[in-house]
């Protein structure tokens, strides 16, 4: 019992690390859907690791740590929205262009991504989160309705006509599937 | 794989009823160069999947708050003391000394001379400034010379005229 205890509490640099590396791409990803600036999403991520070392010592307690991570990131980022949309101007996040996208759609010329993306950006947060974690991320929709508190129906229903309205917006933008 | 398989997974997909097992079959299906052209919209959706998905968190890992601006606050406001301190000790000590007296000696010395001096000099303008009070003389002198002159010209414009006659 006390040789735990002194683990937990001498839970070094390099354990942490270990520890937090697999989620960290994950919360990044995460905070970049919600965010869309690479810089804020860095900062976020940045934040959410900060938060976890802080709480080091508690870090074993938790059951799930990667669906703990990830609703912290989801709070963190609705907040920084919300607290954006309060402001008279919404210079960051609306009228931010996104320069690692269009330099992506340079290289690649793979437009159509580039419009999934534009067309993912539009969905309702809720959406977004979902299909982030479920399409990008993979992860079951217990672990998502735990890490978004929702019922895992509600998040069907919302996966759902996330799926159906980006293909449709696809469709109509790029005239597919015309056969 | 039977495109209708594809299809029938697809439908599945759409309404959120598919495993994560059958969503894997299915971008494995699209991550193909050629997909059947009905279904070709799918595929830059797959692709957006799988491009995000290789996204990475590269920036250095600090687990150390940062704390440049603090520092820099109490650089500010030391900075502030500073000035304030400096300001109120000038302020206070000019008043102290209102007179000569209260001046150390060396001080009282070099007042002393120097006053000397400037008397000096000033004497010495004062003695200078007479030989210059000749000078006027003369120059007052001259002028009542010149005025003479004058009638002297009158004289010569007249006695010319008498030659003239």
């Amino acid at each position: 019992m006390l040789q735990q205890i002194n683990l937990t509490i001498l839970m070094t640099h390099t354990e942490f690390l270990a520890i937090v590396t697999p989620i960290k791409d994950k919360m990044f990803r995460f905070a970049r859907q919600l965010l869309i600036s690479r810089e804020e999403a860095e900062d976020a991520t940045q934040e959410m690791l900060l938060k976890l070392w802080k709480n080091k010592t508690k870090i074993k307690e938790y059951k799930n740590l990667e669906a703990f991570s990830m609703t912290m990131t989801k709070n963190f980022c609705l907040d920084k929205l919300k607290s954006k949309h309060t402001q008279n101007l919404k210079i960051v996040h609306n009228n931010y262009q996104d320069n690692e996208a269009l330099l992506q759609k340079k290289i690649e010329l793979n437009d159509s991504v580039y419009w999934v993306t534009k067309i993912i950006n539009t969905l309702p947060k809720q959406q977004q989160m979902i299909v982030q974690l479920r399409d990008v991320e993979h992860y079951s929709f217990e672990e998502i309705a735990v890490m978004l508190g929702m019922n895992e129906t509600a998040i069907r229903v919302a996966l759902s006509r996330a799926r159906k309205a980006i293909r449709n917006t696809l469709v109509k933008t790029h005239n597919y599937g015309l056969s | 794989m039977d495109l209708v398989k594809i299809k029938q997974l697809l439908e599945k997909y759409d309404n959120a009823e598919t495993s994560l097992a059958e969503e894997a079959l299915l971008k494995q299906y699209f991550s193909q160069k050629k997909v059947a052209t009905h279904l070709e919209v799918y595929k830059p959706i797959f692709e957006y999947f799988e491009h995000t998905r290789h996204q990475k968190f590269t920036k250095a890992i600090q687990l150390k708050p940062q704390k440049k601006k603090a520092i820099y606050k109490w650089i500010s406001i030391a900075a502030m003391l500073f000035v304030m301190v400096a300001v109120y000790t000038k302020s206070n000590s000019n008043p102290k000394i209102t007179t000569i007296a209260q001046l150390p000696e060396n001080d009282q010395k070099t007042y002393n001379k120097t006053k000397e001096i400037f008397s000096l000099i000033a004497s010495k303008l004062e003695q200078s400034s007479k030989p210059l009070n000749a000078l006027n003389l003369i120059s007052n002198n001259l002028n009542k010379g010149v005025q003479k002159l004058s009638y002297v010209n009158q004289f010569s414009i007249t006695t010319q005229k008498f030659f003239k006659k």
